[in-house]
């Protein structure tokens, strides 16, 4: 049966008791980051590897609206890599807590956590950043666009 | 009587260890609120996205209004369990209550529950999109 949050008496799979609710939050929290770490890592690579594929593939340059953006699809893949590692190390410092619920290791952890959370705030800004930029340069070739069809 | 750092109950009864911990956590909260916040924003943006495309014309329009819909609420969903779970521990630093740690660190629980169910989602809905890609390139072949 599913242990609830008040539930004190939550044990780890090695049968240990945890000692406080927050604690067993924590321990039932772990398994989730490490899915979402693996799969990221796991997708990471598999974007890497396509976007290495259409990087040395030959592509006619007319087909992408903005140039070097083979370049961008590896770059992004390789950020998301870095990210999903960063939380598989904030994942297995949280799994060590878990084992010996040692303060020291908790605190650890929850740097590891501010890390990844840093990482992840300035990536988004990056990305916000490069979505302006995008539509900056966007907006002017659309229009170029329209006009050589009108021209036609 | 209500103790005010439930984790120093551990083998490691360290509270200066404890209270970094909490230190650490707290210096994370303004991240986890600027995501959560930034997350609220893309949400409205798409939904909103999603309202302008209703006056294209044809059945399209309708379609794309409710993917973007459903892309707004599926991506407002984990932020606001974000900002609920950031809040938590400012107001247990606040006030050092230990039903608003236990509160904060069940938001986080399902945030990644959450988290963790889109992903696989996610996967499946990839894995099936290419297998029928290549069954559709397979026919025209």
């Amino acid at each position: 049966m599913e242990n609830t949050i008040d539930d004190l008496s939550v044990r780890t799979e090695t049968g240990k008791k945890l000692s406080s609710p927050v604690t067993a939050l924590l321990y039932k929290s772990t398994p989730w980051i490490k899915t979402v770490a693996v799969l990221g890592i796991v997708m990471g690579m598999f974007n890497l590897a396509t976007s290495v594929y259409k990087l040395t593939a030959d592509m006619p340059a007319r087909a992408l609206p903005v140039p070097g953006l083979q370049y961008f699809s590896v770059f992004a893949a390789l950020l998301s890599i870095v990210s999903a590692y960063l939380l598989y190390q904030y994942a297995q410092k949280l799994k060590a807590y878990n084992l010996e619920e040692n303060n020291q290791i908790l605190r650890e952890a929850f740097t590891k956590q501010r890390v990844y959370y840093t990482w992840t705030g300035v990536l988004a800004i990056f990305y916000v950043v490069v979505i302006i930029m995008f539509i900056i340069w966007l907006v002017p070739y659309a229009m170029s666009m329209n006009r050589s069809v009108m021209r036609h | 009587m209500e103790s005010t750092t439930p984790l120093d109950l551990n083998t490691d009864p360290s509270a200066e260890d404890f209270d970094q911990a909490i230190d650490q956590l707290y210096r994370t909260t303004k991240w986890m609120k600027f995501l959560s916040v930034f997350g609220f924003i893309g949400s409205g943006l798409i939904a909103l996205f999603g309202l302008i495309t209703l006056a294209a014309p044809g059945g399209r329009g309708i379609i794309m209004t409710l993917v973007c819909l459903l892309v707004a609420i599926l991506l407002f969903i984990p932020c606001r369990f974000l900002y609920k779970y950031a809040r938590g521990v400012q107001e247990y630093v606040e006030s050092p209550v230990i039903a608003n740690l236990e509160e904060a660190f069940n938001y986080y629980r399902i945030f990644w529950m959450y988290n963790g169910i889109m992903f696989w989602i996610y996967l499946a809905l990839t894995v099936i999109g290419g297998l029928v890609g290549l069954n559709g390139k397979s026919f025209t072949l």
